[in-house]
């Protein structure tokens, strides 16, 4: 969030990976796009992908990463909003909410630090949840009794898939991209849990076929295989059908292994069932046995972690969105 | 000889003083850039109201230059108090308390945007620091600073390049850093939506309120005839990412069933004709719902003067008043309103007014009280049909029991002397007169069969011969008119119940006192549940006779 300074990586990111896939999506359903995540004080995502956003709802806390606190400066917060307002004032998005604190206590309490309550009308097509720490590390927030509680970054996604299942349907359709960048590190006692938790057939052989490797290696493909499930979990729970994109896995600050970043892309599109789960068309091999991704100052190529046999990734995003089963069915 | 004033002599705390007196709920601040909007012809105004800022847009005509700059002054307005509804010169400072900063963004047909930034968080420093070297004695009077200075100082005006403003005309208001005091009682939509209901010109919600057509229909039109200004605008509020359209606050669910159809009545007094009143009464005997929307509210251009409990006072008991809901609109051009927009400007045309409005007053009354009375009515022959059914059915002309008989003629005369009494003080509706005589002429013949048997007794006699008795009282009810069945009512299942019914609102201390005789008394006196809930039905029959004839 407003910690990290934006770096070279991250605007090829932004620029080469999520804005033709955003634009295909504007184009696809003929709206502009309804934006919620954090998007710092910089706004340097929305200011990227403008030309496909109408509307944003932002989350930005005042002094990352100390626990929200009225008495902090409210500056970084301001500035996003300022800088929001004159995209609105010169046209570029039709309106927008900036949520002051953490996404997760926002939407723990339902309110944010200047007791503002949080409320998502209309359906959101683009999700940017940039998490800079990892995904496992919980938050400790009080709650409105005053009781200290442990929430999860995963819950705040959770949450927002539950409310967006909830919004009644309107003129925009169910469907949605959903970027999640997370730290690959910060993730030791919830791999251990994982690892001999999990029930799922087919992670469970992934996770037996991780054995052979070591350090960053091993722990950024169960990361994956992790998020693949919870992600697949929340998704289905909710009625959307999950569609996985390529990971990029790329150098954050620093030369380390465990401070790279992950960067998911998930596509979600409404599948309610009469009864059941939604359906996942996706077999979950074809993501979980997949090259990452990883990003120079040129672009973006394909990762090989020795020890593991691995498939390229689709030389086109859009294209291999396009052939997926969950494009086919829902999307045409 | 007039004496020379200097720009010295018109100190800058003026703007602090003027405005913390007229506006003193933060959402007036809003009103009186809504009204701007109004005046400048909008039709779509949007209020955004987000964490650090707030802002009113509107597709008005905007202004150019010399309009701009003309805005700044304070207390002297080009509007004609005649069209316009702020006309003051002093709206555009009523956020000086509010905010850091005040933008305005600005753009006529054909002309460049233009910017106007209010650094009101700097003259409010100026203000508070004179305030505190004045308290310790470093400044005299002399010293302080005079407004024309401090405004000076800190607005500031450009123009700006088109892409910066992109609007074909219209003007944007962009209130930032606001004070979090005043923010909290801005960040809860439904209060400022409510707020907004009542005092902004929005239209009636189509959805929601079967007479909006009539009743927009029907005020254009008057004040189309009186060439008055009526404007009626798209408004869209948001707070934080919650964002709806707003109409103004009257839906069919505020009535017990539905409102009644509106009742329109000219406001006017001798030669003056001030504008249109309208009304829709409940269409059962009690209050509107909502506490907050019971009555007439007074508007002007559409924008509200006052509250609606100023106005309950020219209608004599509330009883009547609260089962409307309605608005007088004044469409007369010099009757104007006070500065805070809490009652109209001292005039002898004011007197006028509010000699019209007691008329006005006693027109709803009038139509309230002759609902009651026919509603009542209509009850009233429903019963008497049903008590004289039960009677011919419950009499034996076989009996012995004279006792009986004679207490059937004291009820059977009872209906009659009261269907007979609402016929002379023609308390029924015209459709009912039939139906009602009927019921006399059945009362009568009644009594009259009852009368002969208990004579035949007395006498010894044997009854004649030809119809039986039997046959005659079947031809009686058969004469008697239909009745609809009757609609659910809302009846109390305990004290504290009768008297949320009645909208008769009691403490928390009271509401105490009351379980207490219900207890001790109520129930102590009714030997089972079906009486306790028949004496609290008459007791809410008894106090709502009482309310409602004062």
């Amino acid at each position: 969030m407003g910690e990290f300074k934006d770096h070279v990586l991250k605007k090829v990111i932004r620029e080469q990976w999520c804005k033709p896939l955003l634009s295909f999506v504007h184009e696809t359903l003929g709206y502009r796009l309804i934006y919620l995540g954090l998007p710092g004080p910089q706004a340097l995502d929305l200011l990227t992908w403008i030309d496909s956003i109408e509307q944003v709802i932002a989350f930005q806390c005042r002094d990352y990463p100390k626990p929200s606190s009225i008495s902090q400066s409210k500056s970084v917060v301001q500035n996003l909003e300022s800088k929001l307002r004159e995209l609105e004032r010169v046209g570029k998005i039709k309106t927008f909410a900036v949520y002051d604190g953490y996404i997760e206590e926002v939407l723990l309490r339902g309110r944010d630090t200047n007791g503002n309550a949080f409320n998502q009308q209309d359906i959101v097509t683009i999700y940017n949840l940039d998490f800079c720490n990892g995904i496992t590390v919980p938050l400790e927030i009080n709650d409105d009794k005053g009781n200290l509680q442990k929430f999860y970054k995963s819950e705040a996604i959770r949450k927002l898939l539950e409310i967006q299942r909830d919004i009644p349907a309107n003129t925009r359709c169910k469907k949605f991209i959903m970027f999640l960048t997370i730290h690959s590190g910060f993730w030791y006692e919830e791999k251990k849990r994982f690892i001999s938790q999990t029930q799922d057939g087919e992670v469970k052989i992934y996770i037996k076929t991780l054995e052979k490797l070591r350090g960053p290696d091993q722990r950024v493909k169960l990361l994956k295989a992790y998020i693949y499930q919870i992600i697949k979990n929340f998704f289905c729970h909710c009625d959307f059908t999950p569609e996985f994109l390529p990971v990029l896995y790329y150098r954050g600050i620093g030369t380390d292994r465990d401070n790279w970043l992950m960067h998911f892309t998930f596509v979600g599109s409404l599948n309610k069932q009469v009864s059941g789960l939604a359906p996942c068309f996706q077999n979950p091999n074809d993501f979980l046995y997949q090259k990452f991704l990883t990003v120079n100052n040129r672009g973006l190529t394909q990762m090989a972690i020795n020890g593991v046999e691995e498939a390229d990734c689709p030389s086109g995003l859009i294209a291999a969105f396009q052939s997926s089963e969950s494009y086919k069915q829902l999307w045409t | 000889m007039g004496i020379k004033i200097t720009k010295h002599d018109i100190g800058g705390d003026l703007i602090s003083i003027l405005t913390r007196g007229m506006y003193p709920d933060p959402r007036d601040t809003l009103r009186e850039y809504v009204q701007n909007g109004v005046d400048a012809n909008a039709k779509n105004i949007e209020i955004k109201i987000r964490g650090n800022s707030i802002v009113v847009e509107d597709d008005g005509d905007g202004m150019d230059e010399e309009t701009i700059l003309k805005a700044i002054r304070v207390g002297i307005s080009d509007k004609n108090p005649k069209n316009d509804v702020g006309f003051r010169g002093i709206g555009i400072y009523s956020s000086f308390h509010l905010c850091d900063q005040l933008h305005i963004y600005s753009k006529a047909q054909g002309d460049v945007p233009h910017l106007l930034t209010f650094n009101f968080d700097r003259m409010r420093e100026i203000l508070d620091q004179q305030q505190k070297d004045r308290l310790k004695g470093h400044l005299t009077g002399d010293d302080l600073v005079d407004l024309q200075s401090l405004l000076e100082r800190y607005i500031e005006y450009k123009t700006i390049k088109p892409d910066e403003f992109l609007k074909e005309t219209g003007t944007r208001v962009e209130m930032v850093n606001l004070d979090p005091s005043f923010f909290k009682s801005l960040s809860k939509f439904e209060e400022v939506a409510d707020y907004i209901r009542q005092v902004v010109p929005l239209h009636f919600d189509p959805d929601k309120f079967k007479y909006t057509q009539k009743i927009e229909n029907e005020i254009t039109k008057l004040c189309k005839d009186h060439k008055a200004g009526f404007s009626l605008i798209d408004l869209t509020l948001q707070v934080d990412s919650r964002v709806e359209k707003l109409y103004r606050p009257y839906t069919n669910e505020l009535f017990d069933k539905e409102p009644l159809s509106p009742r329109f009545r000219a406001v006017k007094y001798k030669n003056h004709f001030f504008g249109v009143a309208w009304g829709c009464l409940n269409s059962t005997r009690r209050k509107i719902n909502d506490k907050k929307l019971r009555g007439f509210l007074i508007r002007k251009q559409g924008f509200a003067i006052g509250t609606r409990s100023d106005v309950a006072k020219y209608f004599g008991r509330t009883t009547y008043f609260d089962r409307y809901i309605g608005e007088i609109i004044i469409v007369h051009p010099d009757l104007l309103p006070n500065a805070a927009r809490a009652d109209l400007e001292m005039s002898p045309l004011r007197a006028s007014f509010y000699e019209a409005l007691t008329d006005v007053a006693t027109f709803y009354n009038e139509r309230a009280n002759e609902y009651q009375e026919f509603t009542k009515g209509d009850d009233e022959l429903n019963e008497a049909v049903e008590d004289l059914k039960q009677l011919e059915a419950s009499i034996s002309f076989q009996s012995e029991n004279l006792e009986q008989l004679i207490d059937s003629i004291v009820k059977v005369r009872d209906i009659r002397e009261r269907i007979k009494g609402r016929l002379k003080r023609k308390a029924l509706r015209e459709e009912k007169k039939d139906d009602a005589k009927k019921i006399v002429k059945s009362a009568e013949a009644l009594e009259k069969a009852i009368q002969s048997f208990i004579n035949q007794r007395r006498k010894g006699t044997k009854t004649k011969k030809g119809k039986t008795p039997e046959t005659k009282s079947q031809e009686r009810v058969k004469e008697l008119p239909e009745t609809k069945p009757k609609e659910e009512e809302n009846l109390p299942e305990s004290l504290s119940e009768v008297f949320e019914i009645l909208g008769l609102s009691v403490s928390k201390d009271i509401k105490k006192a009351l379980e207490i005789i219900d207890e001790k008394f109520i129930q102590a006196s009714t030997p089972n549940k079906t009486e306790y809930l028949l004496a609290l039905k008459n007791l809410k029959d008894e106090l709502e006779d009482i309310i409602d004839n004062g």
